[in-house]
C-alpha cells in the first residue's frame, strides 16, 4: 500500500549510514590505487635481465596506475548525485515535518558520521557538532 | 676507535670504554696479559678487574661466587653499571684472563656428583647474565634475531658480552691477540669455510642441528664469497670427516670431539673462527698438545703455529639444542658485528656450557657485500614482490569500487521498497542516477587500463604471462580482478574463494625473551567488538597461519607458536573455509599477542582501518 509520510528515524539512520558507507567506498577505492603507484618506484632494477625493457615497462605501468588513480578520484569527486541524493533526503524531511536536516536529527536524538555532514553542508544544509559521531 | 684498526668502520657499538679486562689478582702473568690486550685495543686502565681467585681451569660455585662474580659486579657497579631491573649498563663485555678459572661444578643438583666433569658450567657464560639469578641452560633473547641489530644499550640492560683470553702459556695468548688485530686489519679475508654438516642423527635435537647447519649451507654460506668445502653425507651414517684444512679460514661442524694438529696444513691464509659442536671442545684450554696427537678443538685452534685467532667450544656436556648455530653467526659477522657479538647472537643459550676463546672485539672483513635481503639500507623490494602488492592493492580498490557499487544499489532498492510516496518523490531519481554512475561496468571500466598495464608489466619484466605467473608465485587472482581482465579471464582455479580473506601481522617483540608467542585474531561486525564474528586462536589450530620464515616467504606456523627471534617478520592468517565473510563487506578487526602461559604481551590491537572483503 502507498502512502506518504515522514520516514522514521531508524529508516533515517539506515539512509545516513548506508550514504556515507557509499561515498567513503569510492575514497577508498582511490587510496588503494594510489598506494599502488609508489610501489612501482620501489623495485629493485638490478634484479632485472633487461633493464631498458623492464624501466620502459615500469613507466608504463606507474604512468596507467596514475591515469587510472586520477580517473576513480575524479569520479569520486563528481559528487553531483550523491548531492542529490542527500539533498532530496532533506527535502523530503523538510516536506514531511517542516525540519531542517539539522532540527530533525537534534529532535530525534540521532547522529550522523563526519562524512555525512560534509556533503550536507555541500548544499547548505548545517549539522551541528554536537549531532556529529567522530565514531561513525 | 680501537686502535690498530686500519681498515674496518666500526659499524657495531661496542667501543673500548665498553670493555673490562679481568685478570687475576696477584699474577705477574695473567697483569701482563691485561697490559697487552689493553695497548691493543686502547681500554682503559680503569676497567681492569682483579679478581682474587685461584688459577685453576675448574673451581667450585661458592668459589666461582666470592671469587668471581661477587669482585666483578662490585667493580662494575663503580664503573656505571646499576645492576637492578632495567638498569643502564656502561659496560657491555666482559674478558676472563690468562690463568682465571674457565668452569664452575655446578651445585644446583643436591643428588650430582659434584666434581663430575659434566656438571661444569662455563663462567664467561654464567657471566651473560651477571646480576640475574643463576638458572641453567637460559634462552637467550639476543639469539638469531631475524631483523637484524647490533648489540646495543637496550641490549646490555640483561646481557653481557663475554669471552675468554685464556690458553697454556702468556706468549699463546699473546698470539691470539695478535691473530685477532691482524684479521682486523686485513681488508677482506681469504680462505676456505670448512663445514661438517653430518653428525650423529639419534635425536629430534640431533636432526635439527644438522639440518640447521644445512640451513646456513642452502641460505647463507655462499653470500661470504669465500670458498668452501663440505664434507660429503655418508650411506651408513658414520660421521664423515674433514682429511685435512688447507686454506681453511673458518672451520665449523660437530660430533668428532678429537683432531689432529697434523692435519692443518701450513697456510698463507689468516685462521680466522674455528668451532666443532662437542661435550668438551673447550674443556681444557690450559692443556698444550697431546703427545699421542689427539686433541680437542679448540686445543688445536689456540696452539697451532699459524692458529685461529678465536675459536669456541664446550667446557662439558651442553646438548645438541645448546651447539652454536653457523646461520646467525656467519650472517652477524658479515653485517659488521664483532666476533663476540656474532657468537652471543649464535647462542640459543646463556647460563650454560660454551665459551668464546679469543678476543671479542675482533671484527671480519668480507669481500662479498650483503646480499639485498640482509642489507638494512636497501629498502626496495624484488620484482615479484612489487607483483604481489600492487595486484592486492588493485584488489583493494576494486573491492571498495564494487562494494560501492553493491551499497549504492541497496539504496536504491530501499527506496523503491518503501511504499512511501514521499520518499520515492525525492530520492528515487538521485538515487537511480547515483546506482547508474557507480555501476559494476562502470567500476570495471575505472580499472581497464591499469589491469591491463599491470598485466603487460608482467609480462615484459618476467616473461611470464599472468596465470604462469599465478603458478609460479603460488597466487591467485580476486574474483573482481578476474572480471575486469574480460575476455581474457582465468579460469576459476585462478581465482580466490569467495569471502575468503587474510589478515597480517607485523609483530615486534617489546620483551627482553625468547620465548614461543600465539596469536588471537577477533573480526567483529561493530566497533566494540560486542558481536565478534571469528575468534581464532594459533594456540588452539594452526590452520591458515603462516609466518615469514624468510624475507617475503611464508610458512607454515607450527603448534610451538611464532617464534620470538622473528620478531619484526610478519604473521599471516589466511581464512579456512569455516572463515570466510562476505564479499566487499567491511569488518572490524583486532589482534593481540599471548604466550605459552596465556598471558598478553601485547594486548588487543585494534586496526584503525577495517578489514574489506576483497576476493
Amino acid at each position: 500500500m502507498v502512502y506518504s509520510a515522514l520516514i522514521s528515524p531508524s529508516r533515517f539512520t539506515y539512509y545516513a549510514n548506508q550514504f556515507t558507507e557509499a561515498s567513503r567506498a569510492g575514497l577508498e577505492s582511490a587510496r588503494s590505487i594510489f598506494a599502488s603507484i609508489a610501489l612501482v618506484d620501489n623495485v629493485n632494477i638490478s634484479t632485472f635481465g633487461v633493464l631498458t625493457d623492464a624501466v620502459v615497462a615500469m613507466n608504463s605501468l606507474s604512468v596507467a596506475l596514475r591515469s587510472s588513480y586520477e580517473f576513480i578520484f575524479t569520479n569520486q569527486y563528481s559528487t553531483q548525485p550523491m548531492e542529490s541524493t542527500f539533498l532530496g533526503l532533506s527535502n523530503h524531511i523538510l516536506k514531511m515535518s517542516n525540519l531542517s536536516i539539522n532540527e530533525y536529527v537534534s529532535n530525534n536524538d540521532l547522529k550522523v558520521s563526519s562524512t555525512y555532514a560534509k556533503l550536507s553542508r555541500i548544499y547548505g544544509n548545517v549539522i551541528d557538532n554536537s549531532n556529529i559521531d567522530l565514531d561513525l | 676507535m680501537s686502535s690498530n684498526l686500519n681498515f674496518a668502520p666500526l659499524l657495531h657499538n661496542i667501543t673500548p670504554e665498553r670493555v673490562v679486562f679481568c685478570y687475576r689478582s696477584d699474577d705477574a702473568d695473567s697483569l701482563e696479559i691485561a697490559n697487552y690486550y689493553k695497548d691493543a685495543r686502547d681500554i682503559p686502565l680503569a676497567n681492569f678487574i682483579s679478581l682474587p681467585c685461584s688459577d685453576e681451569q675448574y673451581i667450585s660455585e661458592t668459589d666461582y661466587i666470592s671469587t668471581i662474580e661477587m669482585p666483578i659486579i662490585s667493580a662494575l657497579s663503580g664503573l656505571g653499571n646499576k645492576f637492578t631491573s632495567s638498569g643502564q649498563k656502561e659496560i657491555w663485555v666482559i674478558i676472563l684472563g690468562y690463568n682465571v678459572p674457565i668452569a664452575f661444578y655446578d651445585m644446583s643438583d643436591p643428588y650430582a656428583d659434584p666434581y663430575d666433569s659434566n656438571n661444569l658450567i662455563a663462567i664467561a657464560s654464567r657471566l651473560h647474565r651477571l646480576g640475574q639469578v643463576r638458572f641453567n641452560k637460559f634462552s637467550n633473547f639476543t639469539y638469531d634475531r631475524k631483523d637484524f641489530q647490533f648489540f646495543s644499550m637496550n641490549d646490555a640492560e640483561n646481557i653481557f658480552i663475554t669471552a675468554v683470553l685464556n690458553g697454556p702459556n702468556k706468549s699463546i695468548v699473546k698470539k691470539l691477540i695478535d691473530r685477532s688485530i691482524v684479521i682486523d686489519n686485513e681488508q677482506y679475508i681469504t680462505g676456505k669455510i670448512y663445514i661438517d654438516p653430518y653428525g650423529k642423527k639419534s635425536t629430534t635435537d640431533q636432526i635439527d642441528y644438522q639440518n640447521d647447519i644445512l640451513d646456513f649451507v642452502n641460505n647463507e654460506l655462499t653470500n661470504l664469497g669465500l670458498d668452501y668445502e663440505l664434507t660429503v653425507k655418508t650411506v651408513n651414517n658414520v660421521d664423515p670427516m674433514v682429511r685435512f684444512f688447507q686454506h681453511d679460514s673458518f672451520y665449523f661442524g660437530w660430533f668428532t670431539p678429537r683432531y689432529s694438529k697434523n692435519l692443518f696444513l701450513d697456510q698463507s691464509e689468516k685462521r680466522v673462527f674455528l668451532y666443532n659442536a662437542d661435550n668438551d671442545s673447550a674443556a681444557n684450554i690450559k692443556s698444550n698438545f697431546d703427545v699421542n696427537g689427539s686433541d680437542p678443538w679448540c686445543n688445536i685452534a689456540i696452539n697451532l703455529e699459524k692458529g685461529y685467532a678465536c675459536c669456541a667450544g664446550n667446557v662439558s656436556n651442553s646438548d645438541e639444542d645448546a651447539y652454536l648455530r653457523p646461520r646467525p653467526f656467519f650472517e652477524a659477522l658479515h653485517q659488521g658485528s664483532t666476533i663476540g657479538e656474532a657468537f652471543l647472537f649464535s647462542s640459543p643459550y646463556v647460563d650454560w656450557k660454551t665459551i668464546l676463546i679469543g678476543d671479542p672485539l675482533m671484527v671480519v672483513n668480507f669481500l662479498s657485500p650483503l646480499p639485498d635481503n640482509q642489507n638494512t639500507h636497501i629498502t626496495t623490494l624484488s620484482n615479484n614482490e612489487v607483483i604481489r602488492q600492487i595486484k592486492e592493492s588493485i584488489e583493494e580498490a576494486l573491492a571498495y569500487g564494487f562494494r560501492q557499487s553493491r551499497i549504492t544499489s541497496e539504496i536504491n532498492q530501499n527506496v523503491v521498497n518503501s511504499n512511501n510516496l514521499s520518499e520515492e518523490i525525492y530520492l528515487l531519481g538521485p538515487t537511480t542516477e547515483w546506482f547508474r554512475q557507480k555501476s559494476e561496468e562502470t567500476q570495471s571500466n575505472l580499472f581497464l587500463r591499469a589491469i591491463n598495464t599491470f598485466t603487460q608489466y608482467i609480462f615484459k619484466t618476467t616473461g611470464l604471462s599472468i596465470s604462469d605467473w599465478l603458478i609460479r608465485q603460488n597466487e591467485k587472482i580476486s574474483f573482481f580482478f578476474n572480471e575486469v581482465l574480460g575476455s581474457a579471464s582465468l579460469p576459476t582455479n585462478f581465482v580466490y574463494s569467495e569471502g575468503q580473506w587474510q589478515y597480517e601481522i607485523s609483530y615486534i617483540h617489546p620483551r627482553q625473551t625468547r620465548e614461543y608467542i600465539y596469536f588471537e585474531i577477533q573480526v567483529a561486525s561493530n566497533k566494540g567488538f560486542t558481536n565478534i564474528l571469528v575468534n581464532i586462536n594459533s594456540s588452539e589450530s594452526i590452520d591458515g597461519w603462516k609466518y615469514e620464515n624468510e624475507k617475503f616467504h611464508f610458512t607454515q606456523l607450527s603448534l610451538d607458536g611464532f617464534p620470538s627471534n622473528f620478531s619484526g617478520r610478519r604473521v599471516r592468517f589466511i581464512s579456512p573455509t569455516v572463515n570466510y565473510l562476505t564479499r566487499t563487506e567491511l569488518y572490524y578487526i583486532r589482534w593481540r599477542a599471548i604466550d605459552t602461559n596465556n598471558s598478553a604481551i601485547i594486548d588487543w590491537q585494534v586496526d584503525s582501518k577495517r578489514l574489506i572483503i576483497k576476493r
